[in-house]
């Protein structure tokens, strides 16, 4: 009894100590070491800073979840959306216009809310939607390009269109749970509520699971960015940048590559439009928001493969369509 | 032990790179990584992650095994074999996450740079908006001075400004000139673009003092030979090497 005792007084101190030794080891290393001033070094800044860039949104995303799934009863959501499945995914939708949350924050809320009943489908829907009709998204796309070329307008009914396109794919599916991961089927099988835990227990207990589904698929994504972003040459992927064909795949690709934050690749892609058609930088900023190196590595964390496999799909084609057409008639 | 560890790895990288982010917040070099706009909701998410760390810590009282059976939740987690997929993730994680602690923060090296330049475009500029500069030009930045090399290419229009502004170098496509370039961030060190004037130097390949961060002044000429960049070029007056800012890029 006393043993077990000190090992849980040891065990609510161990943490803050170890931070603390974090801050000292940092202090002494910095102090000892210098940068190294190489590609290697470029690859590891490109990495953290996406990642230093994406904590913050990852931490209120998993904030929102464990809101939704601790504090907001499942009976009150489903009072106050429609019944009706398009309706449904069409308010939905538009979840992203109140929850301030960018692409990789949404993937916690996405998770937190089947965790609450949505549905597959559903989940996808918000999942795609709210990046784009998020209010900053389009402030920022405003400020870049006003209502030039209809690309403020076009991008913000292209998301909206294909986040439901795709919700009402997946909602179609006769095995829903085959379009998700086993451990996250297994872990949203009994909800936390139900699980025999005072509040502050289900709070940690959350953010332990979210943590520990999404930070790793976060850090091996923002490598692998990093590594491309040191290995491929932009120019390779530029160059392609003069045909209205492929124009279009070239900058879908570039944002496929760099996985920018969907609240400001407006004014990241905004010099490319001196020499890029707006068919292409509309399939620039309607892809970048929804698939990317970052928010594939993500989605694995709760979608099977195949399922990610149709969203990347209808996505791109999607995309490329939209590129196509506008390029074509513009 | 350690298939422990590595199933820990999501909370315990959250909380080390939160720690990290406050670290770096607490130095003013978080600027090495993001865009200022993003500090104050960096560190406002940071403390509210480390308070969610705390409450994992103290309050998580797992369900007891024979609860989860009980409940259908399958096996107890530590009777699962560990897949080689979270050994790897896990290996990565971790020395991904140690060197985020002891790597000194870095700007990103002109390798970057010379991967980018050439295909990233200027900063847009229209000649009307010349007139709005109406400060000293010796305060100007890289970036400011780009945008003016954007916007006119008039000979006259630059006589009698004197250029004062700092860099690094990288190479041109003339041997006789190089580029003074800072990277510009819109949201973070991802999206860097580098932005340069070039600089009319014979020889400056051989010059050991021209690495790292330098500080050039001097005027606008008429280039013997127009390059890429285009008629004008910066013939330094005077260049000196200095210590690399705190904040690396320009935003």
């Amino acid at each position: 009894m006393t043993r077990a005792l000190v090992i849980r007084a040891v065990s609510r101190v161990i943490v803050p100590l170890s931070l603390l030794v974090v801050v000292g080891v940092r202090a002494w290393s910095h102090a000892t070491l210098e940068p190294i001033q190489s590609e290697l070094q470029d690859l590891f800044t490109l990495s953290l800073s996406l990642l230093i860039e994406s904590l913050p949104f990852i931490t209120l995303g998993i904030s929102l979840s464990i809101i939704v799934q601790v504090f907001v009863p499942a009976s009150w959501m489903q009072k106050w959306l429609p019944r009706g499945k398009f309706s449904r995914r069409a308010v939905v939708s538009l979840f992203g216009m109140v929850l301030p949350v960018c692409e990789c924050g949404n993937v916690p809320l996405a998770r937190g809310l089947m965790g609450r009943g949505f549905s597959v489908g559903d989940s996808v829907t918000f999942l795609l939607a709210a990046p784009i009709v998020n209010p900053v998204t389009i402030i920022t796309t405003y400020q870049a390009f006003g209502f030039d070329d209809g690309i403020l307008v076009t991008r913000i009914i292209a998301g909206y269109v294909i986040a439901n396109l795709l919700g009402w794919l997946l909602s179609n599916h006769p095995e829903p749970e085959k379009m998700l991961t086993r451990r996250f089927v297994r872990d949203c099988e009994i909800p936390i509520g139900d699980q025999g835990m005072t509040k502050p227990q289900q709070i940690g207990s959350l953010f332990i699971s979210e943590s520990a589904a999404l930070m790793p698929a976060l850090i091996l994504g923002a490598l692998i960015a990093g590594v491309i972003q040191v290995g491929i040459p932009r120019e390779t992927l530029i160059s392609l940048g003069t045909d209205p064909v492929i124009s279009v795949v070239a900058l879908m690709a570039l944002a496929f590559v760099i996985s920018v934050c969907a609240n400001v690749d407006a004014f990241y892609i905004l010099p490319f439009a001196q020499i890029f058609l707006p068919g292409s930088i509309i399939a620039f900023l309607v892809v970048g928001p929804l698939i990317d190196i970052k928010m594939l590595s993500l989605l694995r964390t709760t979608y099977a493969p195949r399922t990610i496999g149709v969203i990347s799909a209808v996505v791109g084609l999607s995309a490329f369509l939209l590129g196509m057409v506008i390029n074509s008639v513009g | 032990m350690w298939a422990k560890a590595i199933r820990l790895r999501g909370p315990v990288s959250i909380a080390i790179l939160i720690t990290v982010s406050l670290a770096l917040a607490w130095e003013g070099k978080l600027g090495f990584f993001i865009h200022p706009r993003y500090n104050f909701f960096t560190v406002s998410m940071g403390v509210v992650g480390l308070g969610l760390v705390l409450i994992a810590t103290i309050k998580r009282n797992p369900p007891h095994d024979h609860d989860r059976v009980a409940a259908g939740m399958g096996l107890p987690k530590r009777t699962r074999r560990l897949s080689i997929w979270e050994g790897l993730s896990g290996a990565v994680v971790a020395v991904f996450v140690l060197l985020a602690v002891v790597l000194p923060p870095a700007a990103l090296t002109s390798a970057t740079a010379e991967n980018r330049s050439a295909t990233v475009p200027a900063p847009p500029e229209s000649e009307d908006s010349i007139g709005d500069i109406s400060v000293a030009f010796e305060s100007l930045t890289v970036r400011d001075w780009a945008r003016l090399l954007v916007a006119t290419q008039d000979p006259s229009f630059y006589r009698g400004k004197t250029f004062n502004a700092e860099g690094s170098i990288i190479k041109s496509t003339d041997p006789d000139v190089f580029l003074l370039t800072r990277f510009v961030v819109t949201c973070c060190a991802v999206d860097a673009a580098p932005v340069s004037v070039p600089v009319f130097l014979p020889g400056w390949q051989n010059d050991p003092l021209l690495e790292g961060w330098i500080r050039v002044s001097g005027e606008f000429h008429t280039a013997e030979q127009p390059g890429d960049w285009g008629a004008l070029v910066l013939v330094p007056r005077e260049i000196r090497q200095e210590e690399a800012p705190d904040a690396p890029y320009l935003f």
